[in-house]
C-alpha cells in the first residue's frame, strides 16, 4: 500500500501538469487591415491562437469584407471571423477583449471545441 | 478606401499559471497529446527511502463545449525494469460555464485502470472534480487564476506515518505571476501541497513543474516531486 498511494500522488501531480487549461495564458490574436465605414473591398484578418503550453494551434488569413463573416479553420477547429462596418473584429460573434482582459471563454471554447 | 490597421491584440501578455498536488477539471483538447516523467524523493514519502520514478503519456478526445472531452492516459509507474508496472487513467470533461472572464469544467476520471505489475495490487482510484480559471489584470501581465475541488478515492491520508488513505475532498489554486513561473498550492482536510511550474522560455510544449506533498510534513509523508511535460498539439483529429 505505501509506495502505491504515493506513486499515486505523483501520477497526480504529472496528470495536473498535463491538464492544464489549454488557454490559460493563451490567446486568440486577430491582426489586419480593415476600411471602416464601408461596405466595398475586404479585410485581411490573421487570427493566431496560442495555447497556454506556448504552442501555437494555428492561425489562417481570411479576407471579411465589412459588415460580413467568413469561416475557416485553424488548427482543426473552425472559427467565424467577422468584421463590422466600422472595423470591429469579432470571432464566433465574440469579442476578443472583454473589460481589457482576453476572453478566455472564447479561447478556450476554439481550443476545446471546432 | 481609408486603411487603417486593426489589432485586437492585448498590450499584456499572460503570465503561465499551474497546479500542483490536485487533479483538475481540465483536460486535453482533442488531437493533442502529452508526454511526462516524474521523479520523486523519497520514494513513497518515507524518509530514508530512494528516489522514484514514474513515466506518462496521453491524448484528448471528444468535444467538451458542446458534448464530451475524453482524456486517455497510460501511467507507468514502475521503471525499474521501466514499463513493469502501471496503469490507464480515464478522464471525462465538460465545460460547464463559459464567460469571458471565467470558465469551470466538471470531469469525473478513473486511473489504475486495467494496472499491470505491482499496480495491480492496487484498485481503481477515481476523483469527480469542478475546475475554473479567471485572470486578474496585473500592471505588467494578465494573471490566470485556476482552482480545483473534487471528492476522490485516495485523496486523503489517514493517519500520520501511515500510507493508508480513504475518500476525501481535495482543493487547489494557482496563479500564474511571470510570462514563465506560475504557482500553485493544494490541500486535503491534513496534507498541504506546493510547487511552481516553468514553462521552458524557446520550447513550445515543454514545462517542469517542481513541488512539495505534505510540505509541513503533518502526515509525516513529505514528498518533493519533479515533473517534466511535453505537449502537443493537433497530432491527430481526435
Amino acid at each position: 500500500m505505501t509506495n502505491r498511494v504515493l506513486k499515486g500522488l505523483a501520477v497526480s501531480a504529472l496528470l495536473a501538469l498535463s491538464a492544464l487549461p489549454a488557454s490559460a495564458g493563451g490567446k486568440v490574436t486577430v491582426t489586419g487591415t480593415t476600411d471602416p465605414g464601408t461596405t466595398s473591398g475586404s479585410t485581411a484578418v490573421t487570427v493566431t491562437t496560442v495555447t497556454s503550453t506556448g504552442t501555437q494551434l494555428g492561425s489562417a488569413v481570411v479576407s471579411v469584407s465589412p459588415g460580413t463573416t467568413t469561416t475557416t479553420t485553424i488548427g482543426g477547429k473552425s472559427v467565424t471571423v467577422a468584421v463590422s462596418a466600422t472595423g470591429a473584429v469579432t470571432v464566433n460573434g465574440q469579442p476578443l477583449v472583454v473589460n481589457g482582459l482576453p476572453n478566455i471563454g472564447l479561447l478556450v471554447s476554439i481550443t476545446y471545441g471546432g | 478606401m481609408l486603411g487603417l490597421s486593426s489589432t485586437a491584440t492585448l498590450a499584456k501578455d499572460s503570465a503561465n499559471v499551474t497546479m500542483f498536488g490536485a487533479d483538475a477539471a481540465f483536460l486535453l483538447p482533442k488531437g493533442n497529446m502529452y508526454f511526462a516523467g516524474t521523479l520523486t524523493d523519497p520514494r513513497g514519502g518515507i524518509a530514508g527511502a530512494d528516489m522514484d520514478g514514474s513515466l506518462a503519456f496521453g491524448a484528448g478526445f471528444g468535444n467538451p463545449i458542446d458534448a464530451v472531452g475524453v482524456q486517455v492516459d497510460v501511467n507507468i509507474t514502475g521503471t525499474d525494469p521501466l514499463g513493469d508496472s502501471g496503469g490507464l487513467g480515464l478522464k471525462l470533461g465538460r465545460a460547464l460555464v463559459l464567460q469571458p472572464n471565467h470558465v469551470i469544467f466538471g470531469s469525473v476520471a478513473a486511473s489504475n485502470l486495467a494496472p499491470w505489475g505491482d499496480a495491480a495490487a492496487g484498485d481503481t482510484r477515481w476523483n469527480v472534480t469542478v475546475s475554473g480559471m479567471t485572470q486578474i489584470d496585473g500592471p505588467t501581465l494578465i494573471h490566470p487564476v485556476m482552482w480545483t475541488v473534487g471528492y476522490g478515492s485516495d485523496a486523503v491520508l489517514v493517519t500520520p506515518g501511515s500510507s493508508t488513505t480513504e475518500e476525501g475532498f481535495f482543493a487547489g489554486v494557482g496563479i500564474g505571476v511571470t510570462k514563465y513561473l506560475g504557482v500553485a498550492v493544494s490541500g486535503t482536510e491534513n496534507q498541504l501541497n506546493a510547487g511552481i511550474g516553468l514553462k521552458v522560455p524557446g520550447v513550445e510544449g515543454l514545462n517542469v513543474s517542481f513541488g512539495v506533498n505534505d510540505i509541513t510534513d503533518n502526515m509525516e509523508r513529505k514528498q518533493k516531486i519533479l515533473s517534466v511535460s511535453y505537449s502537443i498539439n493537433n497530432v491527430f483529429g481526435g
